[in-house]
């Protein structure tokens, strides 16, 4: 439960944008050449759900500057970050100058929390890759901080393809044809979860779609474009030929136990989600190898997947220019990636929207997953995801209303009943209904 | 010596306490013998195959009770690369101590506070939430006075509100006079209850009869008094639930620490826990084994509490004031 129920205005885009504009009046016209401190010393509250290290960022930044002094709120949890921002901004007081990603940057604008930091962030946008910086912007501006995915790429059980004779899949095509002979031995290429259909939003987005897209003073919808359509085709090709197993994320012993099996080939995954797969395998350590993501077979060029949703300054933060300055400094700053290495391991974490991570990804790969395959190697796979991640996917201005829908129709499309077809042309009728409902203006694109 | 007795037969001591012997032994017998269960008469045949009924039954349910702390007990006792890997019901490699040394030391031991921010958040509230309660009920149900009635019926009518409707409105009213963040948002709201109000009311009626307070009135008690050396001992039973309903309640909440309350260092120890399991998924460190071996350091308090409590309901049956 949260202020949610109370009656929000629906805004449509460009009313969102004006009406930022005027809370987000920062008096000077002129914007200044670098985010510097505002005159005097200024305390801002960030907040965050990470325990284990901003604290430290936080010490750092602090110690080693005077203008400004940052005070870290710990939250419980993106959910629990989400309820309590709600709140502050109905009490207004109290608000931070910091909120972490907690939902698609439109969804925050159209929401009016975020205020456009457009003049802090162009000075500084380039220490940033291309991907991070698409995914901060609404419309041309900066509604958010510069901010990377987790890029996907994949992991191979090398000793399952070595096995039956076959090289990993470079192309997706290549992934059904390899799908099919795996299946003859009893194998599956890839788990894809009843319940998460994020697998087919990531190729969308490799294939070049943009489900939503601004135009104006309204929304253009399309889920239905040649780019979806590549990636649904190849999914209904999985699907049809039953190569994929359907292991659902929810009951995590089955599921590691499938992944371990040597029953499935192919795991896509993310640079932080390689620790729990070494946690929980065992019979399988050692076999795995790391490799890029499949491309389209007319793909120009090299592209990975996935999602960011970036940090932003609320509205009714008084010190914008403060913020922007201690969320640089902890982004890019030696130090400040120094003061976050985790004192146990001795790892950080991969700072995702830098430009380039290649000094990062080696120090966060396990030691035993994939045997022989050197860390070093790992790495490049994930920094060659993290340089060609794509970044921007606008998900809408209401996404926490389609989304449930698309993972419903999703999971009848795994099960068969209907087609990701289909189920792409009701999500679209779908999202066309709510946002009627809720008075944002939108044209859906044939 | 009894008329019927042959005359003959002159009464011998030693005989006599032969009989008595005879007779309590036979008596034994008897008793025994309604105690077996082989017992080849109908009546007690049925009653042995309904009682084996109930057992059994009794029996499901209480390994349906259990087996959830068990398998608590169990998995804390797991490292985490033996969590999801062993059977859930059996031990694996023993490491209990191992995960409660890192639950203590964990985010520079942060569990430690949140314990005691618990404990001290539950007695406190506890406390006040009964005495209040306690005097409200037991003024409802002894005197009269113009709108009681209505009173009444506002704090059956309050029942209808659910709790978790007033957590916005409260937020609000706590940023307003200054509680938001501060112990105090955890402990006064408490006090005050409609449910535990008119609970004490219901025992009052029954358990404090007003000849007494008569009485008390004419050896000159004035109605403090009355009501604090006389009458709340009479309602200890009420009391002591009154008491442990709310400590339970407010151990396990998390809703309105989750609100009310910002930084991590106040936070109660199930709010503490919640964080740590939600950050266990979509991260680089996997807390479930911490979050598993704490919820059952966390349960022991109220094991305590429920053993040590045991009395007052026991006591409090037999108690009567009217010898």
């Amino acid at each position: 439960m949260s202020l949610t129920n109370t009656k929000r205005k629906a805004l449509s885009i460009s009313a969102a944008v004006a009406a930022i504009g005027l809370l987000a009046g920062c008096g000077s016209a002129s914007a200044p050449a670098a985010p510097a401190a505002d005159a005097g010393p200024v305390t801002i509250d960030v907040w965050g759900w990470d325990a284990e290290s901003t604290q430290h960022v936080v010490d750092a930044f602090n110690a080693s500057h005077d203008k400004i002094k940052v005070n870290y709120v710990l939250q419980a949890s993106n959910t629990a970050t989400q309820t309590n921002f709600r709140n502050v901004m109905e009490s207004k007081k109290d608000i931070p100058c910091w909120i972490p990603g907690i939902a698609p940057i439109s969804t925050v604008l159209v929401n009016g929390w975020a205020q456009d930091i457009t003049k802090y962030i162009e000075p500084i946008k380039d220490t940033y890759s291309k991907g991070a910086q698409a995914a901060a912007q609404v419309d041309g501006k900066y509604y958010g901080f510069p901010a990377g995915p987790s890029a996907t790429f994949m992991m191979a059980n090398k000793a399952v393809y070595e096995k039956y004779g076959l090289a990993v899949p470079k192309t997706w095509e290549d992934f059904v044809t390899t799908g099919k002979e795996l299946k003859t031995h009893g194998v599956t290429v890839i788990n894809l979860a009843g319940e998460d259909p994020s697998t087919l939003l990531q190729m969308s987005q490799q294939a070049g779609a943009n489900w939503f897209a601004i135009d104006g003073d309204k929304w253009k919808v399309n889920l239905q474009d040649d780019a979806t359509m590549k990636a649904v085709d190849i999914i209904q090709k999985l699907v049809d030929n039953d190569l994929v197993a359907h292991q659902t994320y929810k009951d995590r012993p089955a599921l590691y136990s499938y992944f371990d099996s040597g029953q499935l080939a192919t795991v896509p995954l993310a640079w932080w989600s390689m620790t729990g797969y070494q946690t929980n395998f065992k019979a399988s350590l050692g076999q795995w190898q790391a490799v890029d993501v499949p491309q389209f077979k007319d793909a120009k060029q090299f592209v990975s997947s996935g999602f960011a949703d970036p940090g932003f300054v609320p509205v009714g933060c008084e010190h914008p220019a403060a913020a922007v300055e201690y969320i640089n400094w902890t982004s890019s700053s030696k130090d400040a990636i120094e003061a976050g290495r985790n004192k146990k391991t001795g790892s950080v974490g991969v700072p995702t929207n830098l430009a380039d991570v290649s000094a990062y990804t080696a120090d966060v790969v396990p030691d035993k997953i994939f045997g022989a395959q050197p860390a070093a190697e790992v790495g490049a796979v994930i920094s060659k995801a993290q340089n060609a991640a794509v970044g921007k996917f606008e998900r809408g201005p209401n996404y926490d209303a389609w989304f449930p829908e698309l993972q419903d129709q999703w999971g009848k499309a795994m099960a068969k009943q209907i087609t990701l077809k289909q189920a792409m042309a009701n999500v679209q009728a779908f999202i066309a209904k709510d946002l009627d409902s809720k008075g944002i203006k939108y044209e859906v694109s044939k | 010596m009894t008329l019927t007795s042959p005359p003959s037969k002159v009464l011998d001591p030693n005989n006599d306490t032969r009989k008595l012997e005879l007779k309590a032994l036979r008596l034994r017998k008897r008793q025994l013998k309604t105690m077996d269960n082989d017992d080849p008469s109908e009546i007690s045949g049925k009653r042995g195959r309904s009682s084996w009924i109930v057992l059994i039954g009794l029996v499901l349910f209480a390994l349906y009770s259990v087996g959830p702390a068990w398998w608590l007990i169990v998995s804390a006792t797991k490292s985490k690369e033996d969590l999801y890997t062993t059977d859930a019901m059996w031990f694996a490699n023993f490491k209990l101590f191992d995960n409660l040394a890192s639950l203590f030391t964990y985010q520079d031991g942060i569990f430690g506070t949140w314990l005691w921010n618990s404990l001290l958040y539950a007695f406190a509230s506890s406390i006040g939430h009964t005495v209040v309660s306690m005097a409200a009920g037991y003024g409802l149900a002894m005197y009269a006075f113009r709108g009681k009635g209505t009173t009444m019926g506002f704090i059956i009518g309050s029942f209808l509100i659910p709790g978790a409707l007033l957590t916005i409105p409260s937020y609000l009213l706590f940023v307003q006079i200054g509680m938001y963040d501060t112990i105090w948002a955890m402990i006064i709201p408490a006090f005050f209850s409609p449910f535990a109000v008119y609970l004490s009311k219901v025992y009052a009626e029954g358990a404090v009869p007003s000849e007494l307070l008569e009485a008390a009135r004419i050896d000159g008690a004035g109605e403090y008094r009355i009501f604090f050396q006389i009458s709340s001992r009479l309602m200890t039973t009420a009391g002591a639930t009154i008491f442990l309903l709310h400590f339970v309640g407010s151990w396990n909440g998390f809703f309105g620490p989750l609100v009310y309350l910002r930084g991590a260092d106040k936070w109660p120890v199930m709010l503490g826990l919640y964080s740590w399991l939600q950050r266990g998924t979509d991260s680089t460190v996997d807390l479930t084994g911490l979050v598993i071996t704490g919820s059952l350091v966390a349960t022991i308090p109220m094991v305590i509490l429920m053993i040590a409590m045991q009395r007052y309901w026991r006591s409090g049956v037999a108690m009567g004031s009217l010898k």
